[in-house]
């Protein structure tokens, strides 16, 4: 892996970073006066003047990006405008119950969805394939929140097993964790099954075969590293989405998330709340595509040579 | 090749038969609801909107309920079956157009990209990285803040959303399929830069694409209910199937069915798209024939 190739990937991650914070910030600094928001209709113009004072909102918008760029290199995300905690501490408290919810979710997705997809590939029009893309399908139809609402009747209401709402327990997991994960496990059995399928389609497959490898060697060599790459980037913008996901089953689910959070605060106009939430996701979305790209140049050599002779010229 | 499909074994037959039982079920609920959205005003025994506080909460026929108002009527006494041929209207429309125009928008600039390579490719697989690190419920919501809750502008935010998985996976094909033989040739022959990418890389591409726009037509649906979900997309009184769901959660214990049938409708809409889209795929492929 050449340096040229990764810093260009650096590069780029820095400026989608900085892009996505200045977008964030003009955007809620243009969606209407958080003063009035705040503080509702019957603000008199000293409080109005006195909370934009106290939030730096007086002064003119390039000195509160300066202002805001700073503070962000200092690690100053600035006051909830609800209660006047610290926004850090305020998203610190969703953020493990999200990463809970999410991670559990998201590796059972993995550990369901990818081998059922590359044994459906390998069983080709078996009863087994037919099976197992008809679950595969069902689950990536059901929206988020119907799917919670299905299992809050049966489970909560018709059968009185599972709690609706709240963290209290690893019984409140188990509802949000299904409704997640059957999506995601879905979406990565399909998209699994079908890149292995144009991988095994592939001349170079029979001719690994022919040279005398096994099939498993060949699996192992040639089919799957082949197979990896779109998959592997699907699951990038997965990891991307997962914030987003999270806020529809965590509202259904009333689960204490940063997801649920984030609805609130837009709804309140919570700035701070809102900016801190969002660039934790954008930052970890842009981590997660540099290693998917950096992992791209490890799987294909071609992609990776390519980059940097362009990179060279 | 040609002879085993000559002598086609029975089960085979049979699987065929079942498959196209499957998709000529799916193809005929899509034409169901592309039906229903069309005649919506004529098919609705009620006005969608009209209030009736005497019938309130009435369960569905076959659940206690009379022909009367076929999929009962929620909290406020409007006839559910009216409500919900309104909202397929709205929830198809939207998502068909958004997934069409994010799919043409995204394949394009993919392709650009892969052609140019570059500082446009720099240009736009930046644009791509900053789309796809966005939350894109947040970009929804906070336009939707600044310009208010108007159908265009949540119309326009669906034909966005994911145009970048397109270009992405349009450049990654391209770049991989360019410097085959067969595009090396055609280039070589004098095929024009659009004809080249028009006649030999999309063919060639056209099946991963399908597939990003089958799973992605389900997302748009479900981008377009979330947010309805959420109250922040189509506005009552006007419905769609995921604002009917969204008042619906408020009376799962009294009236389940308020929410559980245009979630139905959803899941059943998407669920043929899907199943039409993997047959579209297998005929589209010619690599997997």
């Amino acid at each position: 892996m050449s340096l040229a190739f990764v810093s260009t990937k650096l590069f780029r991650a820095f400026v989608t970073i900085w892009l996505a914070v200045t977008f964030v910030f003009t955007i809620l600094r243009f969606s209407g006066d958080p003063a009035l928001q705040i503080l509702g209709d019957e603000a008199t113009p000293q409080m109005i003047e006195h909370f934009n004072r106290m939030f730096g909102l007086d002064q003119p918008l390039w000195q509160q990006y300066v202002n805001y760029i700073q503070s962000l290199f200092q690690g100053d995300f600035g006051q909830s405008f609800r209660d006047g905690r610290d926004a850090v501490d305020v998203v610190g408290e969703a953020i493990p119950n999200t990463l809970l919810l999410m991670g559990t979710a998201f590796v059972l997705a993995i550990l369901i969805g990818i081998p059922a997809g590359i044994v459906a590939a390998l069983y080709r029009n078996s009863w087994i394939d037919r099976t197992m893309m008809g679950f595969a399908v069902i689950g990536f139809s059901l929206p988020n929140f119907f799917l919670g609402i299905l299992l809050i009747l049966l489970f909560t209401l018709h059968w009185r097993l599972l709690p609706a709402g709240g963290s209290a327990t690893p019984a409140h997991l188990i509802m949000p964790v299904i409704t997640i994960g059957t999506y995601y496990a879905g979406m990565l059995a399909r998209f699994a099954r079908s890149s292995m399928l144009e991988v095994l389609a592939r001349p170079y497959i029979p001719a690994a075969r022919a040279r005398g490898f096994t099939a498993g060697t060949t699996m192992r060599r040639h089919a799957l590293p082949n197979a990896a790459i779109p998959t592997i980037t699907v699951c990038g913008l997965i990891v991307g989405g997962l914030i987003s996901g999270a806020a529809i089953t965590e509202t259904v689910f009333a689960w204490p998330g940063v997801g649920r959070l984030l609805i609130g605060a837009v709804a309140a106009r919570d700035m701070p709340v809102v900016q801190l939430i969002v660039l934790i996701v954008i930052a970890s979305m842009v981590v997660t595509n540099l290693l998917v790209d950096l992992m791209y140049g490890l799987l294909d050599p071609r992609i990776r040579l390519r980059r940097t002779a362009a990179a060279d010229a | 090749m040609t002879v085993i499909e000559q002598s086609r074994p029975r089960r085979a037959q049979l699987r065929a038969a079942g498959r196209s039982l499957v998709v000529m079920v799916s193809a005929g609920w899509v034409l169901l609801m592309i039906a229903i959205g069309v005649f919506a005003d004529l098919l609705s025994p009620y006005d969608p909107v009209a209030i009736d506080l005497r019938d309130r909460l009435v369960p569905p026929v076959g659940f206690g309920g009379t022909w009367q108002h076929v999929l009962g009527t929620d909290h406020l006494g409007r006839d559910l079956l009216s409500r919900i041929f309104y909202a397929v209207r709205t929830s198809l429309l939207i998502a068909f157009v958004g997934t069409i125009t994010g799919a043409v928008l995204g394949t394009t600039l993919g392709f650009v990209a892969a052609h140019f390579r570059g500082w446009v490719d720099d240009l736009l697989m930046v644009l791509v990285d900053f789309q796809a690190a966005m939350p894109f419920l947040i970009i929804a919501i906070s336009v939707l803040a600044v310009f208010g809750t108007s159908f265009v502008v949540f119309l326009a935010l669906v034909c966005i959303y994911g145009w970048e998985r397109y270009a992405r996976l349009a450049r990654g094909l391209a770049l991989s399929t360019i410097n085959q033989g067969y595009a090396v040739a055609a280039g070589s022959y004098g095929a024009s830069v659009p004809w080249l990418y028009w006649r030999h890389i999309l063919p060639n591409t056209v099946s991963v694409l399908v597939i990003n726009v089958t799973l992605n037509f389900p997302e748009t649906v479900l981008l377009e209910s979330s947010l309805s979900f959420l109250g922040l997309g189509v506005q009552p009184p006007n419905a769609s199937l995921g604002s009917i769901i969204s008042y619906g959660r408020d009376y799962l214990v009294d009236a389940w069915w308020i929410a559980v049938t245009p979630g139905v409708m959803i899941f059943l809409t998407t669920l043929s798209m899907s199943l039409l889209g993997d047959w579209l795929r297998d005929r589209l492929d010619p690599t997997l024939r």
